[in-house]
């Protein structure tokens, strides 16, 4: 997020003036607003998040099909996860989806980007409907791709040279996948990229022009550095997007054939849901939280700072 | 490029002149397009083409027979069946109609909307202003909290909201999933605040003003566009609401749209034209929002992608 | 900078948070109690009933119960067999728990649910109305559940899998169907030079979706092994029912294998597996294909317009004629019904003989009606005509347990079948899942 014309402070970097210290009142009145305000955050957070966490902790040690008695069974469910190569298959194919459709989205994102900085015509129509496919249901977009790549009833099959079983076909599948993935997200890069380059003064763009650079040199000096920073981001909004939610690869492939495309969010639901085996899935959900916060710890710690200083 | 840009959002190329006086040749209106921007202009139409043909294949399909769907899925609906509309708003016979998951819809997305809006603001504005140890691990928090799958916490969550008697209650299952979605409006709230203008909050301590009476008459006006930001958001995201709606909202008087809609191809049933109607007329608030507000949405997106 | 430390402050919101969350944790938790019993008249009240397949059938009647009992109230609304399999147990140990619901009984999930007192006994219904004179002997052995009470009441059903071949597209490409008054295709040869001539005519001899695939199985798993050895694999997984027949013996391989054969040789159309019905539906109807695979519940609710059809076995691996697999589809009384009189009385009305006769519309589980008045469909009259008088066996499907349904997907119908692991690997993973599901409830 570095713009060469604004820029505003990390929190982490605020300057700590004493004035904010007592910015909501007198001490004791500070502590007063401050819960004050935070109080219907922490009572929701309390009820629905942190206590029904708490709730599935005890869940990790126990068989569990989603009613009635639950059954003791000790480290059994965490045994087997850290045994199961199909959990750590499908947290591998979680972090490709991740890559590739960040790459994707984000090379493709630039170009789309770059070809409106230029205004190339019916750039506005153009980017309104390039847009479009990121305000959809996830799970409707996905139904609508399933349907035209039936390999016998599908569109996409009547392309020439495009005739194949890619749903069906364990070493396909999650090339479609991230096909749609891509396709219905490339907007968002577009927009972080367009941003960006709209933001470029004019000054640097005259003084650049002084020193001979054409259009082209001038975007890519800027691109370079700029894509960095949402290649950044837009893998950060994916890997916790991807370990979330599941719609697009249920909607598609309900993380078939055979798991070729089951990823961490279809394999929880799946030993929960499907299998009735709410321990171990509560088991998976609680690694699976741990990687991600330690991806989000990373991602925060180790390329902020690193944000600020490249301008 | 912080949120408080959004009153401005698409800004425009500045004036002609060059720093040195010179005037900068800008191509003029009706000579403005090269052959090569036109070239690109038709391989990135055939791209958004490409983006949006399964959707213009699901409309078309709307006012299909189901064999026709099935067959032909490009093709022309000739004959127009309208009757799909019909079908596909009266719901199946086994389920509810469409009105009534509209208006569970809209019951859980207002309270989501709000519930969020106001905790998450609310929150952000203490953790911003308070620029205290205490206030970051909050900050912290919230971010982590941020991550979290709800798969793991939708299984407790059944036991809990039948035991609050929230569950298969509309309102109530907004007040939950509004619960989950506060942590991203506190994310985006507590940048916007962070680099709001002190001086104009200083202004009116020195006047004797309460802090709620800042907040509520002073910060919040001057926030609107920040606000409306997580608002759209908000909404988007508990219109399409699955993850929530599906296992929480048994009942099926209580359904929503987005899983309403599983009912129409379900077993044993064929009516892939109603359900494809049904597609329609649950998207259309949201093609409605885009094509009034597309620009503002747009923002709401860019800005919801820096943390 | 200033950054975080474990302070005061921290420790002081880390005590807050836990014991909020702990002080919550012991109040909340208790699940009020509902579902009381209606006392007194079993004919009043209200009932919630809700069922998938026969719910115009169902409506209808429950509008008469209705007139004739006007104390009763009965609401009619769905919930699908795939919902049931997912969410059931909660749902029927919950207060949303419906009153009566309709199912294709699946005995593993039944048994779970009986073991967690999910489910109301209904011996007395059977007791009362003499059911099991009704029922075929093997639907009274599938709603037999192991503590050998009864947790459900037959309604109807569902026979499976047929060949229903389209005679004018099957006449075209020479292929030769069997013999109309068995059914049974003489050999398996005779089969695959249909499937041959089907393919050679340019049709694609077998449509059947991705989800239905196991219908391709019963036929040879049954005949290649013979009804009781297949029975004994079936339900190898029950638990302390460890038998010596495995999924893993030749026989049950070689079923295996030989789908995967008609699979290489083209006799599916592509895409098999994530093809949808409605898809393999429109292929049929369309004449793209020859014939379509599908169960008992297609006649009632389809009709070519284009072609004449008819149904058939599918062919047999061994020396026993195919059986026809059966499914039954009951009615279930959920533990905390909230009126469980009301319930097994309307239950009672719906299967007398005049309730079924006055247009149910598919093959009833009683074999004492005139069936020309239960269904109208020529076709489906012949299917229930010829289960009654021939060989029945639950077909596998409903037989194994959800993780073997898994496994078989996975392995067999993604591995298998396109070749990419051996049906020997395949049928041992299908084995492994039915031995840890035993081993997993001992």
């Amino acid at each position: 997020m570095t713009s060469i014309a604004k820029q505003t402070p990390l929190p982490d970097q605020r300057p700590q003036e004493p004035e904010r210290r007592r910015l909501l009142g007198s001490h004791n009145s500070h502590h007063v607003m401050f819960y004050g305000f935070l109080l219907p955050a922490i009572v929701l957070t309390l009820i629905f998040t942190l206590y029904p966490l708490i709730q599935s902790l005890p869940l990790m040690f126990q068989r569990w099909p989603g009613y009635g008695k639950p059954r003791y069974i000790g480290f059994q469910n965490i045994q087997h996860l850290f045994t199961d190569p199909e959990f750590f298959a499908a947290i591998g194919r979680t972090l490709w989806l991740t890559a590739a459709t960040a790459a994707g989205t984000v090379v493709i994102g630039t170009a789309l980007a770059i070809a409106f900085y230029r205004k190339i015509p019916l750039t506005n129509t153009l980017k309104f409907l390039a847009f479009f496919p990121v305000i959809l249901p996830p799970a409707v977009y996905a139904l609508a791709w399933k349907n035209a790549l039936d390999p016998t009833l599908g569109w996409v099959n009547k392309i020439p040279g495009l005739s194949h079983n890619w749903l069906s076909d364990p070493d396909t599948a999650m090339w479609a996948v991230i096909f749609v993935s891509t396709i219905q997200y490339v907007g968002i890069p577009m927009i972080l990229m367009l941003s960006a380059m709209n933001d470029i003064p004019e000054s640097a763009n005259d003084a650049a022009t002084l020193d001979g650079c054409n259009a082209w040199q001038r975007i890519w000096h800027v691109i370079l550095p700029m894509s960095r920073d949402v290649l950044v981001v837009v893998i950060g909004l994916q890997i916790i997007g991807n370990f979330k939610t599941l719609d697009t690869v249920y909607a598609l492939t309900k993380g078939g054939p055979g798991l070729a495309t089951d990823i961490l969010p279809t394999f929880i639901y799946r030993q929960g849901f499907e299998l009735s085996n709410f321990g171990f899935a509560s088991t998976a959900a609680f690694f699976g939280t741990l990687l991600i916060v330690a991806l989000t710890y990373i991602y925060t710690h180790y390329f902020r700072p690193q944000k600020m200083s490249n301008q | 490029m912080s949120i408080s840009e959004l009153d401005d959002p698409t800004p425009t190329r500045p004036a002609t002149t060059t720093t040195n006086g010179q005037k900068r040749r800008l191509p003029r209106k009706g000579a403005r397009h090269s052959t090569g921007s036109i070239v690109v202009s038709i391989i990135v139409f055939i791209f958004v083409l490409i983006g949006i043909l399964p959707i213009i294949s699901i409309i078309l399909g709307s006012l299909k027979s189901t064999t026709q769907i099935v067959g032909d899925p490009l093709g022309l609906p000739i004959p127009l069946q309208f009757g799909n509309y019909a079908r596909g708003w009266a719901g199946v016979a086994v389920g509810e109609s469409m009105s009534t998951y509209f208006v569970n819809t809209v019951a859980f997305s207002v309270v989501a909307v709000i519930v969020s809006t106001i905790a998450g603001t609310m929150a952000a504005y203490a953790i911003a202003r308070a620029a205290t140890r205490t206030s970051t691990i909050f900050e912290r928090s919230f971010t982590l909290l941020y991550a979290l799958p709800y798969l793991a916490v939708i299984i407790p969550l059944f036991s809990i909201t039948g035991d609050f008697g929230l569950r298969s209650n509309p309102f109530g299952i907004g007040l939950v999933f509004g619960a989950g979605w506060l942590f991203l409006t506190v994310i985006l709230m507590f940048g916007f605040f962070a680099s709001f203008p002190n001086d104009v909050i200083e202004a009116a301590k020195t006047d004797g003003a309460s802090e709620i009476r800042i907040f509520l008459s002073i910060v919040v006006p001057m926030s609107k566009g920040a606000i409306l930001s997580c608002v759209l958001l908000a909404f988007i995201y508990s219109w399409n609401n699955l993850s929530h709606t599906l296992p929480l909202l048994v009942d099926p008087a209580s359904t929503t749209v987005a899983p309403g809609l599983l009912l129409f191809s379900a077993q044993y049933r064929v009516d892939l034209g109603a359900q494809f109607a049904g597609i329609v007329i649950s998207i259309v608030p949201l093609v409605g929002a885009y094509a009034l507000m597309h620009k503002h949405i747009m923002e709401s997106f860019r800005v919801g992608s820096f943390r | 900078m200033k950054r975080p430390t474990k302070g005061s402050s921290a420790l002081r919101i880390g005590v807050l948070l836990a014991s909020a969350s702990l002080a919550l944790a012991a109040c909340g938790g208790s699940s009020s109690g509902g579902g009381g019993q209606s006392g007194g008249d079993p004919f009043s009240g209200e009932l919630k009933v809700q069922v998938y397949g026969d719910w115009p059938f169902v409506k209808q009647n429950a509008e008469a119960f209705m007139k004739a009992h006007p104390g009763a109230k009965i609401d009619v609304g769905g919930i699908t067999n795939d919902d049931l399999r997912q969410s059931g147990g909660r749902l029927f140990t919950s207060d949303d728990a419906p009153d009566v619901v309709s199912y294709t009984l699946q005995p593993s999930l039944m048994e779970e649910w009986i073991s967690a007192d999910a489910l109301t006994p209904l011996d007395d219904v059977w007791d009362k109305d003499g059911i099991a004179k009704t029922v075929s002997e093997t639907t009274a052995r599938i709603a037999t559940a192991a503590d050998g009470k009864k947790y459900s009441v037959p309604l109807g059903l569902t026979q499976t899998p047929y060949l229903f071949y389209n005679k004018d597209a099957w006449a075209a490409a020479g292929a030769t169907p069997p013999d109309p008054n068995t059914h049974q295709f003489a050999s398996v040869e005779q089969f695959n030079s249909a499937m041959d001539a089907l393919k050679k005519a340019g049709k694609v001899p077998l449509s059947i979706p991705g989800s239905f695939i196991e219908y391709m199985f019963n036929a040879p798993f049954q005949t290649s092994c013979g009804s009781a050895k297949y029975q004994e694999i079936a339900t190898n997984w029950k638990p302390g029912g460890e038998s010596a027949a495995k999924f893993t013996d030749p026989c049950a391989v070689k079923a295996i294998d030989q789908v995967s054969t008609w699979a290489k040789g083209g006799y599916f159309a592509p895409g098999l597996e994530s093809m949808t019905f409605e898809q393999s539906q429109t292929l049929f109807d369309t004449q793209k294909a020859g014939s379509w695979i599908m169960g008992s519940w297609v006649p009632p609710v389809y009709e070519p317009k284009d072609f004449k059809w008819d149904w058939a076995m599918l062919p047999s691996l061994g020396t026993e004629p195919t059986a026809h697999g059966i499914g039954v589809d009951s009615f279930l009384v959920p533990a905390r019904a909230k009126n469980p009189p009301l319930a097994k009385s309307f239950i009672s009305y719906m299967i007398q003989k005049d309730t079924l006769e006055s247009g149910m519309g598919r093959i009833p589980a009683r074999t004492d009606t005139d069936l020309s008045k239960v269904i109208k469909s020529q076709l489906e009259i012949s299917l229930a005509d010829a289960a009654a008088k021939g060989t029945q066996v639950p077909y596998w499907s409903t037989t194994a347990t959800v993780s073997q349904e898994q496994a078989f997907a996975q392995n067999v119908v993604a591995g298998a079948m396109t070749g990419k692991i051996s049906a020997q690997d395949a049928a041992q993973k299908l084995q492994d899942a039915g031995d840890q599901y035993r081993q997993q409830h001992q």
